[in-house]
């Protein structure tokens, strides 16, 4: 209460302030600038690289060539790309819904154990992610394929007589992007429901609230950040992963990351894979404005 | 005050291997305003979770209204619970949370925007329905919290520490509203808080716990009055504590022998040479530079050692001869005239003393 402390109280704070300012900026300089240099030489060039290229025309051996074009561009508004890029939403959003359906009680069950279990079980999640994910799809293969080991111990048990057909359809493609994906549901959703106060749930079960009422009306909106944040991190790459429906889809699945990689791998049309790319990630750009104003109309409402 | 309303039967409640509540009965009648009180870590709140339905009874039996409800879960019992952090649903508007109750309930939409807004006109906060918890201050999250559980016309109304997280003054405010808001509504309050102050003022039975024991039930004066163990004395107000040996009793005094000297203390259901506590209240005794010549009253021999200002009354620390401290109140207009240091005499009426075996 003395006069004299109050008054020094905000000039020492304002040393202070101005003291770290002058630490802070050497801090800054060196946290930013590699990833800045990381982030020029291994994205931003690529990228205006990419861009460029789609404007030029295919040589005769592959190359690029002159003149410049925008015909990669209009050659891609073909109802043959569109079906491309339609389905390879529709499998994208399937692969998400799967996710969703199967990571939710996953992250749940996760964020509700005892603190001395999570850690083990979130690394359960993540270990997986130890092993290429080009070999483990392969282990996919091994499982699903009509001499696979499914198939195999169905036709021996004798609950069935023909083989199955597990493998190269869009189920097959399916199985493997949600097996692919999941985890980056999963994290983002345990985050949200580790968040979740117990004693809110108590209040709903307090107030007349059922099990399943609760859920619907206290967890699944509390947790939507983590549901729209999950999906986001599973959608856009399932557009553009494209070994797995390489892999596990034969040839009768192309989707657009497919279509994309068979421009620079196979057919060696350069400049229409790079708008093709350039296209996507409009795409993708899109979705993820739609993810922004979506949560930030969220936010926005809680404000009024 | 007609009948019972909650009966605890020997309430047992373990978490691993400690007991938390040990054997607890109490039974509390409809319209009271019942009061766990207690330290942290005594109890009180684990016997509220577990009227509420949110912790399992280890063993013993809960009755609600003439039920049994201890198999039931929370969702289905006819209590509600406001919380020590209200515990409000952030993803909804004030009207919102206090409607959710009846919404789970599938009660009629005219019906519930009528009692939604009657609760929230009890609480006065009928301009602030549209708000969201987090534009709301402090005791206004507190009186949707108590809106929210009180709309659904609970037979018992459980309150865990519902105003420690409010400021001194609201508190207070808060304490006569909630005692105005029970006696209006006239439902039964089960109120646990660690203040012994709030309890004293708001309730009309008390129960203080302690190490998971229910020490003693009683209304506040009897509580404070009459305190049956050491612990209740204690922690209940301020109390001073002589610990001696019954020398003699009668039928009316007892006479106890306290570090050598003979204290006169009310009769008291105990027997000769048993160990004993006499408490008495700060304010029930009186400091003199003079010896009473009355033999009537109880007098001790001291050296004032500490005097604290606490505005309308000052608290005067006695060392006794003994080396025990004596806590005296005295009114800080009529201070008597001496210093620290000085010899002074505290006395009191032998039936000021409260007698404690526990």
């Amino acid at each position: 209460m003395n006069p004299p402390v109050l008054d020094n109280a905000p000039a020492n704070q304002l040393q202070n302030e101005t003291k770290l300012k002058h630490q802070i900026d050497y801090g800054k300089a060196w946290t930013i600038w590699p990833v800045f240099i990381w982030m020029v030489l291994l994205f931003l060039l690529p990228m205006i690289l990419v861009f460029a290229v789609s404007f030029f025309s295919r040589s005769s051996f592959g190359g690029i060539g002159f003149p410049l074009t925008l015909e990669n561009y209009s050659r891609f508004f073909d109802p043959l790309y569109f079906k491309i890029i339609w389905i390879s939403c529709v499998l994208a959003f399937y692969t998400t819904l799967c996710c969703l359906v199967l990571g939710y009680p996953f992250a749940y069950i996760i964020a509700r154990s005892p603190t001395q279990y999570r850690n083990i079980l979130l690394l359960l999640i993540i270990v997986p992610f130890w092993t290429n994910s080009l070999i483990r799809t392969y282990a996919w293969i091994v499982l699903l394929r009509t001499e696979g080991v499914i198939n195999t111990f169905l036709l021996q048990l004798g609950l069935i007589e023909q083989p199955l057909s597990l493998l190269y359809n869009e189920s097959a493609v399916l199985i493997g992007l949600v097996y692919t994906m999941l985890p980056f549901m999963v994290l983002p959703l345990y985050a949200s429901i580790e968040k979740l106060e117990r004693s809110l749930l108590e209040a709903s079960k307090d107030l007349g609230a059922k099990p399943w009422q609760t859920f619907w009306r206290v967890t699944l909106p509390l947790t939507t950040p983590g549901i729209l944040a999950g999906s986001l991190l599973v959608f856009i790459p399932s557009l553009g992963l494209f070994f797995i429906p390489d892999l596990m889809g034969g040839s009768k699945t192309i989707l657009i990351g497919n279509h994309i990689k068979n421009q620079f791998l196979t057919a060696r049309d350069w400049p229409f894979g790079s708008a093709s790319s350039i296209i996507l990630m409009i795409l993708t750009l899109v979705f993820i404005a739609v993810y922004i104003k979506i949560t930030k109309d969220k936010q926005g409402k809680e404000l009024v | 005050m007609s009948g019972l309303m909650v009966k605890l039967q020997h309430l047992v409640k373990q978490f691993g291997t400690q007991t938390v509540v040990q054997d607890l009965s109490l039974d509390i009648e409809k319209g009271e305003f019942l009061t766990l009180l207690g330290p942290s870590g005594c109890g009180k709140t684990t016997t509220l979770r577990m009227i509420a339905g949110f912790e399992q009874p280890t063993s013993g039996e809960i009755m609600l209204d003439g039920q049994y409800v201890h198999n039931l879960a929370a969702y289905q019992r006819d209590v509600n619970t406001v919380f020590q952090s209200y515990a409000l649903f952030p993803h909804l508007t004030a009207y919102d949370n206090v409607a959710f109750g009846l919404r789970v309930k599938k009660v009629p939409k005219q019906e519930i925007e009528k009692r939604v807004k009657d609760a929230l006109r009890l609480v006065q906060l009928e301009d602030y329905a549209r708000r969201k918890p987090d534009q709301l201050s402090g005791g206004q999250r507190q009186r949707i919290a108590i809106a929210r559980a009180l709309v659904n016309n609970p037979k018992v109304l459980l309150l865990d520490e519902p105003l420690g997280a409010l400021d001194q003054k609201l508190r207070k405010q808060m304490q006569v509203e909630l005692k105005h808001l029970q006696k209006q509504l006239g439902i039964t309050f089960v109120f646990v808080t660690h203040d012994q102050e709030e309890a004293l003022t708001m309730s009309d039975r008390i129960g203080v716990m302690n190490q998971g024991f229910l020490e003693q039930v009683g209304t506040p004066a009897e509580i404070y009055e009459r305190p049956s163990t050491k612990f209740v004395a204690g922690f209940i107000g301020e109390t001073n504590l002589l610990h001696g040996t019954v020398r003699t009793r009668d039928h009316q005094h007892l006479l106890v022998e306290c570090e050598g000297v003979q204290v006169k203390a009310p009769s008291a259901n105990v027997a000769e040479n048993e160990s004993v506590t006499i408490a008495i209240r700060p304010e029930k005794s009186v400091l003199s530079l003079e010896p009473s010549h009355n033999e009537q009253l109880v007098q001790l021999n001291g050296r004032l050692t500490e005097r604290i200002y606490c505005g309308g009354s000052t608290r005067t620390i006695v060392t006794l001869h003994s080396g025990q401290t004596f806590v005296a109140l005295e009114k800080t207009d009529q201070l008597l005239p001496a210093a620290v240091g000085d010899e002074l005499f505290v006395q009191w009426q032998p039936n000021h003393g409260v007698v404690v075996t526990r």
